[in-house]
């Protein structure tokens, strides 16, 4: 485990100890984090299968885009906010629980998918906003996105199921 | 909070004396639900089908009808939106619907003897009911007239039924994650 004493430090704040302690609170803020993920992924997978060229293909782009970004932004932070709050009720065996470790890096992959299409081929969407054949590499920033959104959530239900199986001491 | 953690515990107490403990405990003896149990990738697998179901029924839900009231979509139609996202709408429900049942087979006596549970279920029923009233009435006016829409059209019951379809699949989502700390 990478810095141990901060996730320590984290678990036995006044906030870790409630939320460990509380008998809403993890439930609560478990229930708001299903909000948000779900409104996450059911966006962005409206955004990718566009991107793919599955669905919404009559519609541009940058239509559908319009439609999704607002709504996945706002529920991704949604996400980031109520997650961060049900990891300090136990932040250090989160940080030795292989599936939160593999959820972590598959977002941090899905992030950078994110910027490598916004740098590269968005810059001219213009010339395949309406067209119906789209670039190879849109396509296949939109099947990764897909992919590595639902190794993100299967990574995330697996946590509930083997969090007291990967002890941190 | 207490409060309705008293009620729960009261409606489970009641849930006991019925005849849904007999059956319960009937279902988890057969065949198929020792099978689920002693498979334990089964219950992980069914919740991640159940929650990617919800994430394609709730996208379509929310984009569908927020195009209904003029807050997304603007270079569609009522119609197209609607050719978009009601095959989604449908078939998640198809996947959460039988995925539910994968999970009922895989704990009979924690989720049947629960009122969390029947919670859910109800407002799923309910929300089945106004999703088809609902797109029944949308349907016949976008057909009476192409480009009518919800925003312009001026039908209050319509905004409210879109409205208050994206909360129903809030709640329903809230009693499934809820439903795991009802007390046994």
């Amino acid at each position: 485990m990478f810095f141990p004493s901060l996730w320590q430090a984290i678990q036995d704040s006044a906030l870790g100890i409630y939320m460990a302690e509380s008998a809403w609170a993890f439930p609560t803020f478990e229930t708001i984090h299903v909000f948000a993920i779900v409104t996450v992924f059911g966006t962005i997978a409206v955004m990718d299968m566009r991107m793919i060229g599955m669905a919404s293909k009559g519609r541009p782009l940058t239509a559908v885009s319009k439609d999704t970004l607002t709504l996945t932004w706002t529920a991704f932070v949604v996400a980031a906010i109520s997650g961060s709050l049900l990891f300090t009720g136990k932040a250090t065996y989160y940080m030795v629980n292989p599936w939160f470790l593999g959820k972590m890096a598959l977002m941090g992959l899905a992030g950078l998918n994110m910027i490598a299409f916004h740098l590269i081929p968005w810059k001219n969407v213009r010339n395949f906003d309406t067209t119906p054949a789209i670039p190879g590499n849109v396509k296949r920033a939109g099947f990764l996105s897909l992919a590595l959104w639902i190794g993100v959530i299967c990574c995330g239900r697996m946590i509930g199921f083997t969090l007291d199986k990967y002890l941190p001491f | 909070m207490a409060g309705i953690g008293d009620t729960v515990f009261e409606l489970t107490e009641w849930l006991r004396t019925t005849p849904m403990v007999d059956f319960a405990l009937w279902l988890s003896a057969k065949e198929i639900c020792e099978w689920v149990q002693s498979h334990s990738f089964m219950v992980p697998v069914m919740q991640m089908i159940h929650i990617f179901a919800i994430a394609m029924g709730f996208g379509s839900v929310v984009l569908f009808n927020l195009r209904l009231v003029g807050r997304s979509g603007s270079d569609t139609t009522v119609l197209q939106a609607a050719h978009r996202y009601l095959p989604w709408m449908k078939w998640s429900i198809v996947v959460l619907f039988v995925s539910g049942i994968g999970m009922i087979l895989g704990d009979p006596v924690r989720l049947l003897v629960n009122p969390v549970f029947w919670g859910k279920i109800i407002l799923f029923v309910l929300m089945i009911l106004v999703s088809i009233v609902h797109l029944k009435t949308v349907m016949r006016k976008t057909k009476a007239v192409p480009t009518w829409d919800a925003s312009t059209g001026g039908s209050i019951a319509i905004r409210t039924s879109a409205y208050g379809l994206i909360i129903l699949w809030l709640l329903i989502m809230a009693g499934g994650r809820f439903m795991a700390y009802a007390p046994m």
